[in-house]
């Protein structure tokens, strides 16, 4: 038995969505006894002649005025399929309604009225089932009756509507001549069309497979709640993406902090082994190490880490009575995360109907769609929805009302990145475009970019494995260059100390600096003591994660004092002034994933080469 | 994931959601068979406990059978239990032979309002469903109400993807309802699959059975041999009669559960 169905009716008002829906219902007996009768008696007290539409349309303000206000589901069964029908208002004042109707089908009919043709919500709506990812989409031409079923109509319809579509990137899997209310090529094909040679709506419908969103390249589970009934602390939500087990490492996003899941809870209990929970499922699980989550974060596995960014580019369809304005501050609901956001800049604004783009608008009106780029203070979590669909779209509030629909595009790559310390103080910034990429930049070195981060209590040699390994790249005619904290200190980082603000100060310059080389096409090696743990990883974020390789040196304490560079173990004993990462100041060795090396066991040389054999790996 | 799996697993999540989101919560609970799968999947979300009291509003006129079971359950299980009773109403001598719209508005609709005033509950979980009846069709997953406990029909929030309308300003309130895309026989497969106990009323002894349960005056039982869960199933496929067929207050008036509703009925 193939799976449920669930299919939406859009098109304009008055197009003949719920006749065509009521009779799809009476053609597959799907009525309750009773409903027919109570239309009919509807019907004979307001003088009309039965509408099938009354079957759905059942508010009396509906019935009264003829037009279907909210949406309306309803079921029915064919041929061992359970087929779910949401039936959304096309008059323009309740679009907020078409998108509760739509957001949560499978499949969407786009309903044209053979007379009419091809109007104003005709277009939205297509344009809607796009940016809602809807991409099982069929047009049915009704009321084919009404054009003494004329295949010069159908197919004039069937050129404009095709080309409008063809532009949002919707492929319709049919186009349908029908009238419902004589049932043709409803149910089966008519023989008042034998030109047509297509399936029938509900042959179309039965042919139609729900794609399945397993594609998806890694876990992500948003943080809903976290519960503490009893000495357990279960994290709860849903895996909008991928699957956990018991034993998994897990990041839990934004602090980038690592721990494995421990157990999956489940009541009833479940007799045998230990339950793996598959995507979409609801699931409760605990950790091995306790990590500070809340709601709005999100565990991810570490090969496949989530964006994190102050910046994030959107394509946004708003419903707001009042227009977006740049500037203004939204509330964003993304997964189960909220933030307030300002609205940073409008790229271009586009009419769903006319397809025209404006690109200097400072606002985007009601029913209007547009790209733009919102910001945060604290940097939000999320994914690109052509990743991860699920992770990558959101909703805009304006107080408690819900204003705005949004899909989460690829950002520029200034936009790409976290600010711990506040953001920018410049206003009305925006990035400048680069037309070299990463990839022309390769192509021409040869090689990728790349960043070694060494990390170590000074004396543990970071700068000679530095010095070594740079030897070693440009010798392999690899662009390389060491930025060695001390060197620092004498330019970019000269108004720094030694206190801890200070150094995670100098490690934020570092990670900047890392960063430009490194989109500049070099391997670049940093060599700092970089103390904390949470400086570290912001570089790692900043960087990314496919760019960035943390290693940690150490040797023993006694190794440290003998090799004593400018003397700082010597000294540190007598002067309380000098300050010794490791020995008189906090010193945070990394946890996973890092490489680790002791210096005092391994030469320079084995250590140079262990590393330059994972840089290369990930440089060619 | 398997359709009714799929339906667990969505319910499960608004239930998350509500508890994460709104602080004074409760749940209503009329022994029937959709509050009581409710109940299961309030245990499943919240790892066994039932984290939220539950609300049976009492009309007195119920089947006793019910109230027999209801102090049953809440026993067995454990939770914290609030009946609710339009006192005042019962006092005057309300019943439905006063009309039953207006009975059902004192001593349902009514009787809920005063236990969500008295007890400052900001929502109410409810287990309705969209097939049940043509207005419910039209409900929203988190659903608005206004501080009279009024539905404004005609323009309610968007519901994009699986973000549900869950702040609201204060004074105002909401109904969630977590079965909102179930069907009644979901329902009865959910019922078999995970083996959820329920009260015999549903099945059949000498030829009748109560398919929806309500209060003993308006509440009618329907022809049917069904004694099992798996006899329910198979007659409901079969059937083309509608669920609430049984159920007097419906049968009013064209638009009477829509008027009943706009007041703040379930």
């Amino acid at each position: 038995m193939a799976s449920k169905l669930a299919f939406v009716v859009v098109g304009h008002v008055d197009h003949g969505k719920s006749t065509l829906i009521g009779r799809l219902l009476a053609d597959t007996g799907a009525l309750p006894d009773g409903r027919i009768e109570k239309v009919k008696r509807i019907c004979e007290t307001q003088r009309k002649p039965f509408e099938y539409a009354f079957l759905l349309d059942a508010l009396e303000a509906e019935q009264l005025q003829g037009v279907t206000i909210d949406i309306t589901e309803v079921r029915f069964a064919w041929q061992d399929r359970d087929y779910l029908i949401i039936d959304a208002p096309g008059h323009k004042e309740f679009m907020k309604n078409m998108i509760t109707g739509a957001a949560h089908a499978d499949a969407a009919l786009l309903v044209v009225d053979a007379r009419e043709g091809v109007q104003e919500q005709s277009y939205r709506h297509a344009y809607l089932l796009s940016f809602l990812g809807i991409t099982a989409v069929a047009v049915v031409v009704t009321k084919m009756d009404l054009v003494d079923y004329s295949q010069a109509v159908f197919e004039q319809i069937r050129a404009a509507y095709g080309r409008f579509l063809q532009r949002l990137r919707v492929r319709p899997v049919g186009f349908i001549p029908v009238s419902a209310v004589g049932g043709d090529n409803v149910t089966a094909r008519s023989a008042r069309m034998d030109w047509y040679r297509g399936p029938s709506v509900l042959d179309l419908l039965a042919e139609l497979r729900v794609s399945d969103e397993a594609r998806s390249v890694g876990l992500r589970l948003p943080v809903q709640d976290v519960y503490k009934f009893d000495e357990r602390r279960i994290i709860a939500g849903r895996l909008e993406a991928g699957r956990v087990a018991a034993g998994d490492e897990v990041q839990v996003w934004p602090s980038g902090h690592r721990a494995h899941v421990k157990s999956i809870e489940q009541w009833p209990e479940v007799a045998e082994g230990s339950p793996t929970a598959e995507p979409r499922s609801s699931v409760g699980l605990t950790l091995d190490y306790q990590l500070f989550v809340q709601r709005g974060d999100v565990l991810a596995d570490p090969a496949h880490p989530p964006r994190m960014s102050n910046f994030l580019a959107a394509n946004v369809f708003w419903i707001g009575r009042a227009p977006l304005e740049v500037n203004r501050t939204y509330r964003l609901k993304l997964a189960t995360l909220e933030r307030d956001v300002e609205v940073f800049s409008i790229t271009r604004v586009l009419s769903p109907v006319t397809m025209e783009v404006e690109t200097d608008r400072a606002g985007i009106g009601q029913n209007e769609a547009g790209e733009l780029v919102l910001r945060s203070v604290r940097p939000f979590v999320f994914d690109v929805a052509a990743d991860i669909p699920t992770t990558g779209r959101f909703v805009l509030l304006d107080g408690f009302d819900v204003v705005g629909g949004g899909i989460v595009l690829e950002a520029e790559e200034l936009y790409r990145r976290p600010y711990r310390h506040g953001l920018p103080r410049s206003a009305g910034i925006s990035p400048v475009r680069t037309a070299v990429t990463a990839d022309d930049r390769a192509a021409v070195f040869g090689h990728k970019s790349h960043v070694v981060w060494v990390t170590g209590v000074p004396g543990a040699g970071k700068s000679t494995i530095a010095r070594h390994l740079e030897r070693e790249l440009v010798n392999r005619s690899i662009k390389a260059f060491v930025i060695d904290g001390e060197n620092l200190r004498f330019g970019l980082s000269a108004d720094l100390a030694f206190t801890d603000v200070d150094r995670t100060e100098q490690a934020r310059r570092a990670a900047e600096v890392a960063r430009l080389f490194q989109l500049a096409g070099l391997v670049v090696i940093v060599a700092l003591v970089s103390p904390f743990h949470e400086d570290r990883e912001y570089a790692r974020t900043l960087i990314g994660e496919e760019n960035f390789t943390l290693v940690h040196l150490h040797a023993p304490a006694e190794v440290l004092r003998h090799r004593d560079p400018h003397g700082l173990y010597s000294r540190a004993g007598r002067d309380p002034t000098v300050s010794v990462p490791g020995l008189t100041a906090p010193y945070e060795p990394p946890p996973s994933p890092a490489v680790h090396f002791d210096t005092a066991q391994d030469s320079v040389d084995e250590v140079g080469a262990a590393i330059l054999d994972r840089v290369l790996k990930k440089i060619t | 994931m398997d359709s009714l799996t799929a339906l667990e697993q969505e319910s499960i999540y608004i239930l998350r959601e509500a508890r994460a989101k709104i602080p004074r919560l409760a749940m209503l609970w009329s022994m029937g068979k959709d509050s009581t799968a409710l109940l299961w999947l309030t245990r499943k979300a919240f790892v066994g406990r039932v984290p939220y009291p539950l609300i049976h509003i009492d009309t007195t006129y119920k089947i006793p059978e019910m109230i027999e079971y209801r102090d049953r359950v809440s026993r067995e299980i454990g939770f914290e239990l609030i009946v609710g009773r339009n006192t005042q109403a019962l006092a005057e001598g309300m019943n439905h032979t006063r009309g039953r719209i207006t009975c059902c508005t004192a001593l349902k609709t009514d009787a809920l309002r005063q236990v969500t005033e008295q007890h400052r509950f900001d929502a109410i979980i409810v287990g309705i469903r969209r097939d049940e009846e043509g207005s419910r069709a039209k409900e929203r997953v988190f659903s608005q109400r206004s501080q009279a406990s009024e539905w404004d029909v005609t323009d309610q929030p968007p519901e994009f993807w699986d973000q549900y309308r869950t702040d609201f300003p204060p004074g105002e309130h909401v109904r969630v309802h977590p079965l909102l895309h179930w069907t009644e026989i979901d329902v009865w497969r959910y019922i078999e699959r995970e083996r959820i106990p329920v009260i015999d009323l549903y099945f059949a002894r000498d030829g009748k059975r109560y398919r929806s349960l309500g209060c003993a005056p308006c509440t009618h039982p329907c022809e049917s041999d069904a004694r099992s869960v798996a006899e329910i199933i198979a007659e409901l496929r079969a059937t083309k009669v509608g669920e609430r067929s049984g159920r007097a207050q419906d049968q009013e008036h064209t638009h009477a559960m829509e008027k009943l509703r706009l007041k703040g009925y379930m």
